[in-house]
């Protein structure tokens, strides 16, 4: 194909790649070097008819303005902001390590840092969702295709419900069922025989219902990905295992799993990415408190009175590099692959 | 090893009844080859013998023991498939070592056996390779050192060379008969290609709608078909048909063609049959019909010749010695003993031979 005509194919695309995906990471990248502009402040003198004169510090809202008004994105900072307390915070880092009293204080004091903890959660959200809701997925595929022609209609539907649902409402859902008076909060109270035990007082619950609430919401993607997978895996070589001896398992295990193998890569990748931005649980669950993810932070940032354009901006940049690096075995291995062909 | 017998098996699919009570005994170390059009049930009995299809009714014995309870596991059965069905993302070796891992044999029994069936298939230098790597023809060679090394009761065959370019049919078939002769394993070789059949096993069985139509060694399936279907099934090119009509002790074929035969029973006058003659049975020269020809294909050795005779479009077969083109005049002759006549209602043979 001709130069020309390929990339008259390829120039909207581009075009909008440009637009819509290099241009607002380059803005965001920007951004996150500068600070909102310090308040200018006046000294006035302040004098009262009968107690004398003092002087205070105002802000002087006009300056402020002015000054705003000239410099729009605020005051260049550098990558202070990437270093502070609510990001990469190196300097709080050296002190925790350097005075601690063991590990558990180390996590204790990190998990204070807004920034680790919501990466904390994030990497474990990531790990942990993924791998369950991969396996999940699979289970559902196997025992889906292993069901009667009549019956497999209604299981899938009932077994895509989790995706269809809006997250938003499926984790409100979830956290009302959990609180203390929901059906499940009450149970496991009763369980446990703790009228105290709540989502909202407990870490490690609030942890685990969050987890949990990432398997069911995205066991179903996993489901309908391997089903499919499985509609592809070839009858004679099942066969020919059966005739080989190998039981049920062992055919999943020699033969299917090879089989759906690239299809489990692309599926762990799309659920990664997904699982790094996880986000509408902890708001759903109002979990803030013993869980946050980067996209919260980011949330946070920018919701509220003051929008801190700057600190969003550094912890979206921190967010694109985590992805970018959750990304690279593949990456890597794709330039790898590209580079062999050329060769 | 062990042979094989099927009691009245049948089949059925719902409400369609697919194999219809075969009756079939293969001795110990023979092979037999099931043949029939697409559809016929061929490819139905071996997955019964093999475990991967229920029966509906009958008993399948593998060396004297019914097994139609058992698993295709325990049926100690290796089967060959059309495609070939290796596994992938394993080697050959792991391939050809997968069952007797599964059935626990020690490494060395597993490297001693392998080593031992990839000598005996030329796989040696291919061991390490994986599928994607090897030719049609090595893949298939694969699937047959996968079922060697097993050491079974019986190999199943389903069609196993269809996937391959006819060069290398031929050469496969070869290997496949050096191969039986070699391990002298009880074995049943499924094929819709009769020449395959009939040069591969030492019986061939036609099938068809579920039904054997016959079954005997290829050269007695040739010379006498017991019916329709099979004579026109044995041979190729295939049988000549004429619709005819007993008159005088001969077939009367519609404009004035007239088939002598040898009867086996006293038919009587305007009994309804067909008459076949093989293309390479007719006598060219100085014959009783004359037609013009209409075709000419040379292959070298022979050429085969589309006569109009009387109006029936009939393939016969000459030496390529003879220069014959189309529009030429031909006249042949059908031999008395080479001429056979079926019931034009039931397809049964009448003639003797």
């Amino acid at each position: 194909m001709p130069h020309k005509t390929f990339f008259a194919f390829v120039m909207p695309s581009l075009i909008a790649m440009v637009l819509f995906i290099a241009l607002p990471i380059v803005s965001v990248v920007v951004q996150s070097l500068y600070v909102a502009h310090d308040r200018v402040m006046v000294q006035v003198e302040n004098c009262q008819p009968f107690g004398g004169c003092s002087t205070e510090l105002r802000v002087d809202a006009a300056a402020t303005a002015e000054l705003q008004a000239e410099q729009p994105l605020g005051k260049f900072n550098g990558l202070g902001t990437y270093f502070n307390r609510a990001h990469l915070a190196f300097d709080e880092l050296g002190v925790i390590l350097q005075t601690n009293r063991g590990l558990g204080d180390i996590w204790n004091r990190v998990l204070n840092l807004p920034f680790y903890k919501g990466l904390i959660f994030t990497l474990v959200y990531c790990f942990v969702v993924t791998p369950l809701a991969m396996a999940l997925g699979f289970g559902i595929a196997l025992a889906v295709n292993a069901l009667p022609k009549v019956t497999k209609g209604p299981i899938i539907f009932f077994s895509l419900l989790p995706m269809i649902i809006t997250p938003l409402v499926g984790s409100l859902i979830l956290y009302w069922m959990l609180s203390p008076n929901g059906i499940l909060g009450a149970t496991i109270q009763h369980l446990f025989n703790d009228p105290t035990l709540s989502l909202r007082a407990s870490p490690g619950l609030t942890w685990i219902a969050l987890l949990l609430y990432g398997v069911w919401t995205n066991g179903p993607f996993s489901f309908v990905v391997f089903y499919a997978g499985l509609q592809t895996v070839p009858a004679d070589t099942l066969e020919s295992a059966m005739i080989d001896g190998a039981s049920r398992w062992e055919r999943i295990r020699y033969v299917i799993v090879p089989h759906l193998m690239p299809l489990a890569t692309f599926v762990a990748l799309v659920q990664l990415m997904d699982n790094f931005r996880v986000f509408e649980p902890i708001v759903g669950f109002s979990a803030e408190a013993n869980a946050t993810s980067l996209s919260w932070l980011i949330f946070n940032d920018l919701s509220g009175d003051t929008q801190q354009f700057g600190s969003a901006g550094a912890t979206s940049v921190l967010t694109i590099i985590g992805v970018v690096i959750l990304l690279s075995p593949v990456l890597v291995r794709t330039w790898r692959e590209f580079k062999l062909k050329v060769v | 090893m062990s042979g094989l017998e099927l009691r009245n098996i049948a089949k059925n699919y719902g409400a369609v009844s697919v194999i219809k009570g075969i009756n079939l005994t293969v001795a110990d170390g023979e092979f037999v080859a099931l043949v029939g059009p697409s559809g016929c049930g061929k490819s139905t009995i071996l997955r019964m013998v093999a475990g991967l299809e229920d029966i509906t009714d009958g008993d399948i014995l593998i060396g004297e023991k019914v097994v139609n309870e058992l698993t295709p596991r325990e049926r100690n059965i290796a089967m060959v498939f059309q495609s070939y069905a290796l596994y992938p993302h394993m080697t050959v070796y792991q391939n050809m070592a997968f069952n007797l891992e599964l059935s626990g044999k020690s490494k060395a029994e597993i490297e001693t056996r392998v080593q031992e069936a990839a000598r005996m298939l030329e796989l040696e230098p291919l061991l390490d390779r994986k599928p994607s790597q090897l030719s049609g023809g090595q893949r298939q060679r694969v699937a047959m050192g996968r079922a060697v090394v097993r050491a079974p009761a019986v190999f199943l065959f389903d069609e196993p060379l269809s996937n391959l370019d006819a060069k290398l049919r031929v050469q496969m078939r070869g290997e496949i008969k050096a191969l039986h002769k070699k391990v002298g394993v009880t074995s049943i070789y499924v094929t819709h290609d009769q020449v395959e059949a009939m040069t591969l096993a030492d019986r061939v069985v036609v099938l068809n709608r579920g039904v054997i139509q016959q079954e005997g060694s290829p050269m007695e399936l040739y010379r006498r078909p017991a019916n329709l279907f099979v004579a026109g099934f044995i041979g190729s090119p295939a049988m000549n048909f004429f619709e005819a009509t007993i008159a005088g002790g001969a077939a009367q074929a519609t404009n004035g063609l007239r088939f002598p035969f040898v009867a086996e029973r006293q038919l009587v006058d305007g009994h309804k049959v067909v008459v076949g003659v093989r293309p390479e049975h007719f006598a060219s020269g100085d014959g009783a019909m004359e037609g013009e020809v209409t075709f000419v294909e040379p292959t070298g050795g022979q050429t085969f010749v589309t006569l109009d005779l009387a109006g029936h479009q009939t393939m016969v077969l000459v030496s390529s010695d003879e220069d014959i083109f189309a529009g030429n005049r031909l006249s042949v002759s059908a031999p008395l003993e080479r001429t056979y006549v079926f019931d034009a209602e039931t397809g049964v043979r009448l003639s003797a031979n």
